[in-house]
């Protein structure tokens, strides 16, 4: 039983300075093919007598801009959905990419071949040409950074630095004598207790991801090595119902954070 | 007791502890859910939508185990 997982991914190039690893050269397929979809369903757009694809698609669309309108109110749905609506569709297709046939099939061995160095014991092995871009921790680490900071950025947009940053930093005593400056103090800790939360954010957006996709890919290997493939269409069946959910809490949680970091300040 | 002896119990350990709490976590919001539901049929879809929301915040505690064990086990 000779099973090869890496948690980091492997290299397979370098261009013009930059590191293509395999996980790098599959979102730029995912990339590929969303936007070839995208414009070659936008091409054919119909009022009437509309293609099964263009339906299917409008259904998905508007229960997502209803989901948004329900959480963000119309005026920021407006601004945000388009980025929102990107979020989901890049990881669902990015998740479900790591469960098709030839993923596992196609490797290449880099330039360094194999070859057994009988002094270091060094092997080049064959790499993996694919492999599930959300499976990286690089990218779910970007995606997660992208979300904060896109929520930070529609909240200083919508109430402006001063009143945004009084939600982290706020000292003001407002009460007055011992009481006042109790609740003060309590106050400018709870204030930077969300600062630090802001930060695990991050972190737990990476991880989530991270892990979920992850674990499946491991799964997948293992019940691969011990059972024959009609024993592993079960396990197939829960990574592309969890590759859904896992795109949808992602997009969940972005809209969530976003309408509360934009709705305005409020007594707890 | 070797390295390698207590990195697998350690690997054990974690899986086991750590997803522990995560599971009784999501059994008591997917009972709350569907208690909520029972009262009021009609807030069907808001609910469920809460439900999987809130689900997904408490796995990802549990991930975040499998993620410590996966590393341990991966990376030496």
């Amino acid at each position: 039983m000779d099973i090869h997982i890496a948690i980091a991914t492997e290299t397979l190039g370098h261009f013009l300075g930059l590191t293509i690893t395999n996980s790098f050269l599959t979102s730029i397929v995912v990339i590929t093919i969303i936007l070839a979809y995208a414009y070659f369903t936008g091409k054919s757009l119909k009022i009437k007598n509309q293609s099964k694809n263009q339906t299917i698609l409008e259904l998905i669309v508007m229960w997502f801009y209803s989901l948004s309108i329900s959480i963000l109110g119309k005026k920021h749905t407006k601004n945000y959905f388009s980025i929102i609506f990107s979020f989901f569709v890049f990881i669902l297709i990015s998740n479900w990419f790591g469960l098709l046939p030839f993923v596992n099939g196609i490797k290449y061995t880099p330039s360094g071949t194999i070859q057994e160095h009988t002094n270091t014991h060094e092997k080049t092995e064959a790499v993996h040409v694919f492999r599930a871009p959300t499976s990286d921790l690089n990218t779910t680490l970007a995606l997660a950074i992208i979300s904060v900071i896109l929520i930070q950025y529609a909240a200083i947009k919508e109430l402006g630095l001063a009143k945004y940053s009084s939600k982290f930093f706020n000292f003001r005593v407002a009460k007055k004598g011992i009481m006042g400056k109790f609740e003060a103090g309590i106050n400018s800790f709870v204030g930077l207790l969300e600062l630090l939360s802001e930060l695990t954010k991050v972190i737990s957006f990476a991880f989530r991801l991270f892990g979920n996709i992850f674990a499946g890919e491991v799964l997948i290997v293992v019940i691969s090595a011990l059972t024959y493939s009609i024993g592993t269409l079960p396990f197939f069946g829960l990574e592309i119902f969890v590759g859904l959910i896992q795109a949808f809490v992602f997009t969940m949680l972005t809209l969530v954070f976003l309408s509360v970091s934009i709705s305005s300040e409020h007594s707890h | 007791m070797n390295v390698e002896a207590s990195n697998a119990l350690a690997i054990g350990l974690i899986m086991g502890f750590g997803t522990l709490g995560p599971a009784i976590g999501i059994g008591l919001i997917g009972s709350k859910a569907l208690e909520a539901v029972g009262r009021n049929p009609e807030a069907n879809d808001k609910i469920q939508t809460l439900m999987i929301l809130a689900i997904a915040f408490a796995e990802a505690i549990g991930i975040f185990a499998l993620v410590v064990a996966l590393i341990l086990k991966f990376v030496a």
